[in-house]
């Protein structure tokens, strides 16, 4: 049996290590010169690299990490960093999880069972079965921790966190990890739940970041025995008559295969690889109204000397510079209404060069800013003017906790939503395949019937990757999900 | 023998509170042959549910407006009708825009259709395909409202089977439905009706359901649920349970009331509870702010949750849990009502003079952009510049609240935060402003309104609640939000009219299944109560 896999990324590279351990001959296509997809570390301005456009690596899942005996590949996880946060006017705090709610450890170790198991199966409409395993779980947390967790998952983030945090800067520095990639603003109903899931995909971070884990994941996948291609952009995923025969490569070449499983988005593997004739039309109902709006950008700053902030002994290797909650939900207004930041950009920040000072030139450092509101489409679209505008809001926030930040920097990288669609092919130029949300999780991701990796009218074609269960900045488990699912196929 | 209400010779139940919840309860208990009292603070009955002579000749539908889902149990049980009770179906739900005639849905799927088709075609193809699966949805959450909130966490065999009945009957749905319905509960307005509609012009007056008497905006999750009550009231049979009642809302309670008292149960206006007389952990009466202790086998309260725990119960007599439960517990009034007393009608640009297009409800709607600023600005402690307002005129229905050929306006507006930036008591220095904010707002769509105004009744978040008792003025008492719903309204533990003092029992809006003129609380509670020989 021959397997093309697409897609190069983290979930990509564990789904062709998986079923070539398993036997298949396997063919790995990524359109990029470079393997890892948004995880790749690249150069982005002479003598600078970040370590991957995604933002973390301590979300590398356990699943991936043990399905795939990564360990022996070189990675190594660290300690959990101190993520030091900087607000204008006040002396930097160190953001510590002792202060979270007891309910919290408890309830954990429910939550990570269900990010590493596949999806409950909700197409046969005549039983309950599917539903019983996760419901004893659930009930197994007992009356109380099961009734708290059905409190605090419809929660606002915003209600949440106020209700155990006094601070109102640490609580806003807790609130920005679940909203990036929800198109939620820390006032919406359900964010204190996608916090909780961040809370259980989050583990010890990886050495070296997402660039790591890629290394890691293609020494297993070629040990494995798998064909790893780069520059190889799929256009089309050819069909006979339903069943999945191949694919055709952007160069003309065609490649036949058994089964695909596409780690490309699900939204844009059925309607843009799949011929729309060929794509049946309740599928094509489900995948058309996944919500995949990008409300993220990055920026990527090369500089002179390390990022210091006023208060800061020495240079933190994490940071993130917030205001109180409503500043967060004020710059969450400009990405609902479509428009440039207009006051204050929180920023959630890594400085990689702390870690690995080979990254960067000897005395000089790197700095991955995510901007977790930035708004995919915005009036009159991302020009370079509004990139310019973008880039500035992000050095003044920078300068209001370190002044003199913005004479650091010696060169610069800007990638919009917009840049992240055209680069990387991400739908809506969101990086992890469509919006988080209680609606968009678990058995509804990516929707309704396409949860479990298979599309039923198209056997052959499978689904994985960070737009599927268990969703996104899960790194490889979508793959692994996805992987075992074909082979169980 | 000494009087009723007595320590020798008590009431079986006294109802704090005389809404329409209170007095539903009042009359079951009665019907039930309990010595039943119902104590009002205010010096008429009904709660939210008042029509009153605020200006004289004009009588006004004070706060609530239209009837939500009253159950049809409760008009056939209390026979309703008999007691004067009379409601009339919407006619039209009319949005009206700067440009173009606006849009009228009509209770004719075929008008409503070409309507629609002015701003698409595939909207109006699909519009009717919606109710269709609404309807469906609606037929299987409808039950949910008759009877008591499922408790996850309970063994109880009849508990269990009760969570059984509701997952089959989900699976009934079929699987794309069941989904649906998940995703009914989760998303907000705006998500879910971007999957079906593509005109805002459709879109927008569709979505307010969705946020009426919640401090959430139609981009917040969860806001799509409110859009099945719509549809559930159609079920009911949309002459019988959704509409106007003539007289307005407050004869609704006028009708309960009547019927309350046919069936002995006793009813006091002007007669304030400063307290509820709590000893030994049980509720054994209540003290009134004149001075005199009544007392009763049971105490009931159809006043807000926090209100009743906090402020007549006092916080020595609850667990610490349920003291913290009762403090987290959302109200967030997010509305005003402004009462307009009118000498004609007035006429909208887009389609001018009277005609069924006004005997309906309109929505101040045009798009969602509009109501989400309006949501902006509540969100940072002001009332909206440019509010969502849901208008009716009582008056096309029922000629006898205004004199002849004049009218009386009722306006819902939304935004307004009781926690405005200044601080809540600042809020009537602030009246002025809001009512001449809903006024400016009408005049761009009916720009004779001003000089046919006779005199106006402006009800901030904060008049709502020192006149009405609705705490922050949160017309549900309570939101109604995914958290404190079913079984966690109005906490988790006491979702089934008890309550942590012996012998006390909520009978409100705060208890499930939550606010609208449903009575269903009322009903419920009442149920319970005899069920477990409380009374």
């Amino acid at each position: 049996m021959s397997v093309v896999v697409i897609g190069g990324g983290p979930d990509g590279l564990a789904a062709a290590a998986v079923l070539a351990s398993a036997g298949k001959q396997v063919t790995l296509l990524a359109p990029e010169d470079t393997l890892g997809h948004t995880s790749a570390g690249l150069e982005f301005h002479p003598g600078f690299r970040h370590t991957g456009v995604f933002p973390d690596a301590d979300n590398l899942s356990t699943l991936a990490m043990s399905a795939l005996g990564l360990d022996t590949h070189g990675l190594t996880r660290v300690s959990a960093h101190d993520v030091t946060v900087c607000t204008p006017g006040r002396d930097p705090l160190t953001l510590g999880a002792p202060r979270l709610p007891a309910l919290v450890g408890r309830v954990l170790p429910f939550l990570r069972k269900q990010l590493v198991a596949p999806a409950p199966d909700l197409t046969d409409g005549a039983s309950l079965v599917p539903l019983i395993g996760p419901a004893l779980g659930f009930r197994r947390l007992g009356a109380a921790d099961m009734m708290e967790l059905l409190r605090v998952a419809p929660l606002s983030v915003d209600d949440w966190v106020a209700e155990w945090e006094d601070d109102p800067i640490v609580a806003s520095a807790h609130m920005l990890p679940p909203l990036r990639g929800a198109w939620m603003g820390p006032r919406a109903p359900t964010s204190a739940g996608l916090l909780l899931l961040d809370l259980a995909r989050r583990g010890a971070p990886v050495r070296g970041g997402p660039a790591a884990v890629v290394a890691a994941l293609e020494a297993a996948a070629t040990s494995a025995g798998a064909t790893l291609r780069t520059g190889a952009g799929v256009s089309q995923i050819t069909l006979d008559e339903g069943r999945v025969t191949g694919v055709i490569l952007e160069n003309g070449e065609t490649l036949a295969a058994t089964a695909v499983l596409s780690t490309v988005g699900p939204r844009r593997t059925l309607m843009d690889l799949v011929s729309a004739r060929e794509l049946p039309p309740r599928t094509e109902g489900r995948i058309r109204t996944v919500r995949c709006r990008g409300s993220m950008a990055k920026v990527h700053l090369a500089l002179a000397a390390p990022l210091i902030p006023t208060g800061c002994s020495a240079a933190p290797g994490r940071l993130r510079v917030v205001g109180p909650p409503t500043v967060l939900e004020r710059a969450w207004d400009d990405v609902k209404h479509g428009r440039l930041p207009q006051s204050f950009v929180p920023l959630d920040i890594a400085q990689p060069t702390v870690a690995d000072p080979t990254l960067a030139p000897k005395g000089q450092h790197v700095l991955a800013v995510t901007v977790p509101f930035a708004a995919q489409d915005i009036d009159g679209g991302w020009t370079e003017d509004a990139r310019k505008a973008l880039l500035d809001e992000v050095l003044s926030s920078l300068e209001s906790v370190a002044p003199g930040a913005r004479d650091l920097v010696v060169g610069h990288e800007v990638l919009t939503p917009s840049d992240l669609e055209r680069t990387f092919g991400l739908d809506g130029g969101h990086l992890i395949h469509g919006e988080l949300g209680l609606d968009q999780l678990g058995p509804l991701r990516p929707a309704h019937g396409l949860a479990r990796h298979r599309v039923d009218e198209l056997p052959g074609l499978w689904l994985g990757g960070m737009g599927c269960h268990p969703g996104g900045w899960t790194g490889g488990a979508g793959g692994v999900l996805a992987a075992r699912a074909l082979l169980a196929g | 023998m000494s009087p009723l209400g007595t320590r020798s010779n008590p009431y079986d139940a006294i109802v704090v509170g005389g809404g329409h919840n209170g007095l539903t309860c009042a009359a079951y208990l009665a019907r039930a042959g309990k010595k039943v009292l119902v104590l009002e603070r205010r010096h008429v009955l009904g709660g939210a549910a008042v029509s009153e002579e605020i200006i004289p000749g004009y009588t006004f539908t004070v706060c609530s407006y239209v009837v939500s889902l009253l159950r049809p149990h409760v008009i056939r049980d209390l026979d309703l009708s008999r007691h004067g009770l009379e409601i009339v179906p919407l006619e039209c739900s009319f949005t009206p825009h700067h440009e173009g005639p606006g849009l009228c849905r009509w209770p004719d799927p075929a008008r409503t259709r070409d309507e629609i088709a002015r701003f698409s075609r595939h909207d109006a193809d699909l519009y009717p395909q919606f109710g269709k699966i609404m309807g469906r949805l609606a037929r299987f959450a409808k039950p949910i409202i008759d009877e008591p909130a499922p408790d996850p966490s309970s063994f109880r065999p009849s508990d269990l089977k009760q969570l059984l009945g509701l997952g089959k009957a989900f699976r009934d749905l079929g699987d794309d439905l069941a989904a649906l319905q998940f995703k009914l509960t989760t998303m907000s307005a705006v998500d879910f009706l971007d999957e079906w509609f593509e005109s805002e012009q459709l879109k927008a007056p569709m979505a307010c359901s969705g946020i009426i008497g919640t401090m959430l905006g139609v981009h917040s999750p969860g806001t799509a649920y409110v859009l099945l009550h719509h549809y559930m009231g159609e079920i009911d049979g949309s002459s019988r349970a959704w509409g106007f009642a003539k007289g307005g809302t407050g004869a609704i309670s006028n009708a309960i009331a009547s019927a309350a008292t046919e069936l002995g149960a006793e009813l006091r206006v002007n007669s304030p509870v400063s307290s509820i007389i709590v000893e030994k952990g049980s509720a054994v009466g209540v003290a009134t702010e004149s001075g005199d202790d009544l007392y009763a086998r049971t105490v009931v309260s159809g006043c807000e949750p926090r209100l009743t725990f906090l402020g007549l119960v006092g916080e020595q007599n609850l667990p610490d849990d349920f003291v913290t439960a009762m403090k987290r517990y959302k109200l967030r009034g997010s509305s005003g009502k402004v009462n307009i007393a009118l000498d004609a009608l007035p006429s909208f640009s887009c389609r001018p003079g009277e005609g069924p297009h006004l005997r309906g409800d309109v929505a101040i709607a045009p798009d969602i952009a509009y109501l989400e600023r309006a949501y902006d600005d509540a969100k940072y402690g002001d009332f909206s510049h440019r509010p969502y307002i849901n208008l009716v005129f009582p008056t096309l229905l029922d000629r006898n609240m205004a004199p002849p050929g004049h009218h009386v306006m009722s306006c819902f507006v939304q935004y307004a935060p009781y926690a405005i930036k200044e601080g809540p008591e600042h809020w009537p220095e602030r009246r002025d402003a809001f009512g001449e904010t809903v006024i400016d707002t009408l005049e761009e769509y009916c720009p004779d309104i001003r000089k046919h105004i006779v005199g106006k009744q402006v009800l901030t978040p904060w008049d709502l609640e020192q006149e009405f008792g609705l705490t922050e003025g949160n017309i549900f008492h309570g939101e109604l939000t995914l958290d404190q719903l079913l079984f966690q309204r109005p906490t988790a533990g006491w979702a089934r009219y008890e309550t942590p003092v012996d012998r006390l029992w909520l009978c409100s809006s705060g208890v499930h299944p939550g606010g609208g003129i449903m009575s269903a609380p009322g009903y419920l509670a009442a149920q319970r109560m005899l069920e477990k020989g409380a009374v």
